[in-house]
């Protein structure tokens, strides 16, 4: 047994670093691809394994690989140690990652080579496995930044002239700069970078205002990560949300990453406007492909960042005033999200707004209440991934037609909120109308006031219920709207299928089947769920009576996601001029919907545009005053210095003796002041 | 052979790394006077030596090497900080002197020594940890950029080159005050040499420019040390040794300075002398260091030098001022640092985000690169003020990392003037093949220029994510805002690079030459080796970095009897 969960353990470790080896060597990935694909299914069976291994022991499993970094000063000592500690957690982490890149996998273009996505595999798992802090951030940034390159690579028209960088990896160092001085503030009033540092003892010696700056700087970090309001640039950037008319995103990312500044006449100008893609002229382009944002939304960026605010949990639950604002971008970027899916014209668009918006729904649940729903929440955000990976792989272009049903499919199951979704509105319903609660004998303990909104404002409850209704409302809408335009677009255009369509469609299926039984077995069984979350101590917290409730469950707002659908249905079925006149009816709403309510021309305006025009003043200043400046003081000082010193310059005798004089007599003055000074 | 041919040499490593750049230049004329291929032939085992010497110094010191003695133990610390210590006696005379000393019962004891008489100047030299990487890093960009652009020099270039080295590594190596100002000293004038006789058609301007501020550091940091040895001889002078001999020697005079300011009689006389002191050392060495708005010199030598001098003003030169601040202004100066620590801290952090907001605006590379040298030298210093192990850590990191990277962005770099490269002009690729060639050639020089700007910004498994990750741990430490400031200033340069590299240069189509691809593959090793394995330099650094910390941090209860033992021999 020792040695079976040895070999699992090591597989969960190396498998990733072979995928990497194997993208190394098979430079264009042909067959390449079948072995990272077994690698992924190896890693998925070892983790499954040692699921089901941690869970039936109860104890953690940890592999100590190596010290990054040591720094002992004695007083405080910054170790970084690199090692896989797997937990309940980490571990259906690791699941979750290893079904997403089956998915993405499935439909990766073949002429595109994994070395990126094999980079931030390794960065996710070495985040998802983390025993400290710092080896979470090395991780943490390894997977960003791989990610951000991965959006370059899967280009297809242009490959070579792409600038590398994107708007992606700039707001990710943002959120990385306040993560790290979070992660700074741990270690120095902690005293150590190890998960176990923040025992109830640790925390309560602390002051609040520290535990709110560390669990805010962590907070922002999330944010950033999870592409919440406002950190959201990159996700809106990077997957050409962006009207085409106005200058909201599409010149939002050129502003930020700089335009080309090259003259006309030049090399690089010729040959950027010869491009197909036309950058020359600024126009944006969907060419991040499916399978990449897939990656992005479901195991690279939104779980990952979720999962780590999970981790800071027993530090948020101290600082109510972070939970508030946590709640408050929750709640935000899920109705505004919500909202501009279901004005956005393509799956991508749309299904990237309503993952976001999920997001912040988790975000908001986990947040709001002092005996909070995240373990329920966990399972929703994991089990919607997967159902966002599969929509996502399947609404590629190419394959779309042979992919209708599984498209259906997992729409339904993504509707119908069975997944925790439902089961977590009626966590805050409960909360909002304890009187309704109350008459179930289950529910009678969440009548406890809320922490986050305090007894007093705890009216505030029902408008973040209503918000939810709504955007509840809005994504059953928006998602089959999607299907609904895509079936009339595809049934214009004569796209062909690629012929090796068997391998991929069956694995998704497969998938999709695999993830239905198993959500269905752990949402039923929300005793196994809270077992395998609380195996490790880190989720512990997260674990109260509560939320032993049935995940997969139906609730009250199922009406509303049936609603949805029919109005999607209603509206856009059939080709009709209904949509222009609730559109026109609407108004500025419509206006403010498409256009993602302007948030990209506020970052515009806020601080891209300030931060270059301060940029270029600056640097004017510095070249035209300052230096114009100094040179002016410099010549007006030589002008009368010359003058005043002329005599000299003419071969005055006595003045050479007294400047002579002068210098001695000064500093015998100096050596005789120092030394009575003694 | 080992004990007859070998130990010497290794025990006299930094010594022979001063000495062999200056046989190469005697060697290479002599070699030319052969042929052309003799000498350049010659250079390249003259340079090989240096480079396998530096590497042999670099494995072979010891960082918690134990002191050889007990005199040395209670002279400078239980850990022989500085090794490979050769010293040769320059000026100075030794003369016999009666020490006197009451005894108990009354009576008078006197007793004849051989003492040092006058000023102590000697040829001394040793690495401790803080040096060892700096002098890595001399000889590494020294070496790189000169095997590549030798062919373009003429015999006095590479002279003048050769010296550059000696010079720069002396800078780093040499352990006696007299010396180190007269290395650094040559250092510029050697870099400006090759920057007037080089450059561009502004390089007439940009040396003026550059060696006022810089030799006026010089100037300064020369009176300020001596102005030390003269006060730590004040310090010293007894009823039984009224004219003690000047040390000049760096270890002896730090430990001794560290001791005698601690108590004793005459410390009116340094409460009156050190401020002056502190202030001189600080213009010296932070002004060459030419922080914005002070920066407009640094930047024109940058694009005006040639790109192998470039290189080394970028990579190593700039450096020397911070090196100064870990050697004498941190060690001798604790309190009157931290008491301005924090005026000193807001100045260097804000200069670093002007250069940063200044790279903004530019649009030529080597202005872009040179501010952001600036700015990440301002860090460095930032890192290095905060008193803590992780932030001077970090700042040293920093800046081996900078060296690294901005050595391998400049070398890719292409230059306006065509002259710099018309040795190798000879070697464009045929016009059939241009096409191909120049997309191949295009495609190489992004993977290695983007490789360079993942590496400054410090993205994982580079230099410069160490660095970065480490920094900040100081600075939240000393203060928090100041750790804010470090964040925005880093997260500013990325944002700058970001924008810069839409603006892809125009690259230059000289083939690479296997050496060129050696040169390519060393720098951009090392900048892998060192972010994924950064302890193999930290372990290095740490014991000499944790000699310089204040001494109220339990750890240097050590520091403090460091010079026990030199009250005990002097008294």
């Amino acid at each position: 047994m020792e040695t079976l969960r040895s070999v699992a353990m090591w597989v969960v470790i190396g498998a990733p670093i072979i995928g990497l080896l194997l993208a190394c060597l098979s430079k264009r990935i042909g067959r390449g691809l079948i072995g990272v694909r077994l690698l992924v299914a190896a890693s998925l069976v070892s983790s499954l394994a040692l699921l089901a291994d941690v869970t039936a022991t109860r104890r953690p499993i940890a592999q100590a690989l190596g010290t990054w970094l040591n720094l002992d000063a004695m007083q405080r000592v910054l170790t970084i140690s690199l090692g896989v500690r797997c937990d309940g957690l980490a571990l259906l982490q690791l699941v979750w990652t290893s079904v997403v890149l089956l998915i993405v996998l499935a439909r990766w273009p073949s002429r595109i080579s994994v070395y990126w996505l094999m980079l931030a595999w390794i960065g996710v798992t070495a985040v998802v496995t983390a025993g400290n802090l710092g080896q979470m951030f090395l991780g943490w940034c390894l997977s960003a930044w791989a990610s951000s390159e991965l959006a370059r690579r899967t280009d297809d028209s242009v490959t070579d002239e792409l600038p590398v960088f994107r708007p992606v990896w700039l707001v990710q160092r943002v959120s990385d700069a306040m993560l790290l001085t979070g992660i700074g503030l741990v270690w120095l009033y902690f005293g150590s970078l190890e998960w176990s540092a923040w025992t109830a003892d640790a925390i309560a010696r602390q002051r609040p205002e520290l535990l709110s700056s560390i669990s805010l700087c962590v907070l922002i970090g999330v944010i950033g990560r999870c592409a919440q309001l406002p950190l959201s640039v990159w996700l809106e950037s990077e997957t050409g949300f962006a009207a085409k008319s106005n200058r909201s995103v599409v010149k939002l990312s050129d502003e930020i990453v700089g335009l080309w500044n090259v003259p006309d006449g030049h090399q690089v100008a010729e040959r950027l406007k010869s491009d197909p893609a036309g950058r020359w002229q600024n126009e944006d382009d969907e060419t991040i492909s499916a399978p990449v944002m897939a990656w992005w939304l479901c195991a690279a960026f939104l779980p990952t960042g979720i999962c780590v605010l999970l981790r800071f949990e027993p530090l948020l639950a101290v600082a109510s005033n972070t939970k508030l604002l946590a709640v408050a971008v929750g709640a935000f970027t899920l109705m505004l999200c919500s909202a501009s899916a279901a004005a956005q014209n393509s799956w991508a668009r749309v299904l990237g707004q309503l993952a976001v918006g999920q997001c912040g729904l988790t975000l908001l649940t986990m947040n709001l209440e002092k005996s909070n729903g995240s373990n329920v929440t966990l399972f929703m955000l994991l089990w919607q991934s997967v159902l966002f990976a599969l929509l996502l792989a399947s609404s590629v272009t190419s394959e779309r037609r042979r992919s209708n049903a599984i498209l259906i499919v997992a729409a339904l199951l993504l509707v119908s909120g069975l997944w925790g979704r439902h089961a977590v509105v009626d966590v805050l319903w409960d909360k909002a109308f304890p009187a309704v609660a109350a008459a179930s004998p289950a529910m009678t303990e969440v009548s406890d006031d809320n922490v986050v909104l305090g007894t007093t404002s705890s009216g505030l409850l029902p408008f973040v219920i209503s918000l939810v209704c709504l955007s509840e409302l809005l994504l059953s809408f928006s998602l089959f709207r999607a299907f609904f335009l895509s079936r009339r677009q595809l049934a214009m255009s004569s796209t062909q299928a690629d012929d090796e369509w068997p391998v991929s469609q069956v694995s998704l299926w497969l998938t999709l089947a695999g993830s239905v039984i198993a959500g269905v077995w752990l949402g039923v069984d929300a005793e196994l769920w809270n077992q395998i979350l609380s195996v490790g101590g880190t989720a512990t917290n997260t674990v109260d009576s509560v939320t032993q409730r049935v995940a997969l469950s139906a609730g009250h707002l199922m009406p509303l996601s049936a609603i949805g659908v029919v109005l999607a249905w209603w509206m856009y079925a059939k080709r009709s001029s209904l949509p222009e006149k609730i559109s026109a009816m609407l108004g500025p709403f419509a206006r403010l919907s498409r256009n993602r309510f302007y948030w990209n021309d506020l970052y515009f305006l806020l601080v891209s545009q300030p931060g270059i025009s301060l940029g270029r003043w600056i640097a004017w200043l510095d070249e035209q005053v300052w230096e114009r400046g100094r040179q002016a003081v410099r010549r007006e000082i030589a002008r009368f210095a010359g003058e005043s010193c002329e005599p000299l310059a003419n071969g005055l005798w006595p003045i050479y003796a007294l400047t002579t004089f002068s210098s001695v007599v000064v500093l015998t003055w100096m050596l005789m002041w120092l030394k009575s000074s003694s | 052979m080992w004990d007859l041919y070998l130990q010497p040499i290794q025990r006299q490593l930094p010594l022979w790394l001063m000495l062999v750049p200056l046989l190469g230049i005697v060697l290479v004329w002599l070699g030319r006077r052969f042929s052309e291929a003799a000498g350049r032939q010659t250079l390249f085992v003259n340079l090989l030596t240096s480079v396998l010497l530096c590497v042999w110094m670099v494995a072979s010191y010891e960082p918690l090497k134990p002191a050889a003695n007990q005199e040395q133990a209670s002279f400078l610390g239980t850990i022989d900080r500085f090794q490979f210590r050769s010293s040769f006696s320059w000026v100075g005379e030794s003369r016999s002197e009666t020490l006197e000393r009451s005894l108990p019962n009354g009576r008078i004891a006197s007793r004849e020594f051989a003492i040092r008489w006058g000023p102590d100047i000697r040829f001394e030299v040793g690495v401790d940890g803080i040096s060892l990487w700096f002098t890595a890093l001399s000889v590494l960009l020294v070496v790189v950029t000169l095997s590549v652009e030798c062919r373009a020099e003429s015999a006095a270039s590479i002279g003048a080159w050769l010296w550059l080295e000696s010079s720069l590594v002396g800078a780093f190596v040499v352990l006696d005050v007299v010396l180190f100002a007269i290395c650094w000293m040559s250092t510029l004038l050697a870099i400006a040499w090759l920057i007037g006789s080089r450059g561009d058609s502004q390089r007439h301007e940009a040396v003026m420019r550059f060696l006022k501020p810089t030799a006026i550091g010089v100037g300064l940091v020369t009176i300020g040390l001596c102005g030390l040895v003269l006060a730590f001889g004040w310090l010293r002078q007894s009823p039984n040794r009224p004219h003690p001999p000047l040390i000049f020697s760096m270890p002896e005079l730090i430990a001794g300075l560290g001791h005698w300011t601690a108590g004793g009689d005459n410390l009116v006389l340094w409460a009156n002398v050190s401020p002056w002191l502190f202030g001189l050392l600080v213009l010296g060495f932070t002004g060459p260091m030419l922080l914005a708005p002070f920066h407009r010199a640094f930047v024109m030598s940058v694009s005006s030098a040639p790109p192998a001098v470039a290189i080394v003003l970028v990579g190593v030169l700039i450096k020397v001022g911070v090196y100064g601040w870990l050697r004498f202004i941190i060690p001798v100066f604790p309190d009157l640092l931290r008491l301005n620590t924090d005026f000193l801290a807001m100045l260097i952090g804000l200069s670093s985000l002007l250069a940063a907001v200044l790279a903004f605006g530019q649009t030529d590379w080597y202005r872009r690169v040179a501010l952001a040298t600036t700015s990440s030298v301002g860090l460095s210093l930032l890192g290095v003020m905060t008193f803590t192990l992780e932030g001077m850590v970090g700042g040293m990191l920093r800046m081996l990392s900078h060296g690294l990277t901005a050595a391998l962005l400049l070398w890719l770099l292409p230059r306006s003037s065509e002259s710099n490269f018309s040795c190798r002009r000879n070697l464009i690729t045929p016009v059939a093949a241009e096409c191909a060639y120049e997309r191949r050639h295009n495609k190489r020089c992004r993977a290695f220029f983007r490789l360079a700007l993942f590496a400054w910004i410090g993205l994982p498994g580079l230099s410069g994510f160490v660095a970065e990750f480490v920094s900040p741990f100081g600075l939240i430490q000393h203060e928090f805002n100041l750790a804010l400031l470090s964040l925005t200033t880093s997260g500013l340069i990325a944002w700058m690079w970001v924008r810069a590299d839409r603006d892809e240069p125009q690259w230059s189509l000289m083939p690479w030459t296997p050496l060129d691809w050696s040169v390519l593959v060393t720098l951009v090793g090392l900048n892998i080796s060192m972010g994924i394995a950064p302890q193999f330099v930290i372990s290095r650094i740490e014991p000499s970095l944790v000699a310089l910390l204040p001494p109220d941090r339990p750890e240097l209860t050590a520091q403090a009897s460091v010079s026990a033992g030199f009250s005990r021999s002097e008294r």
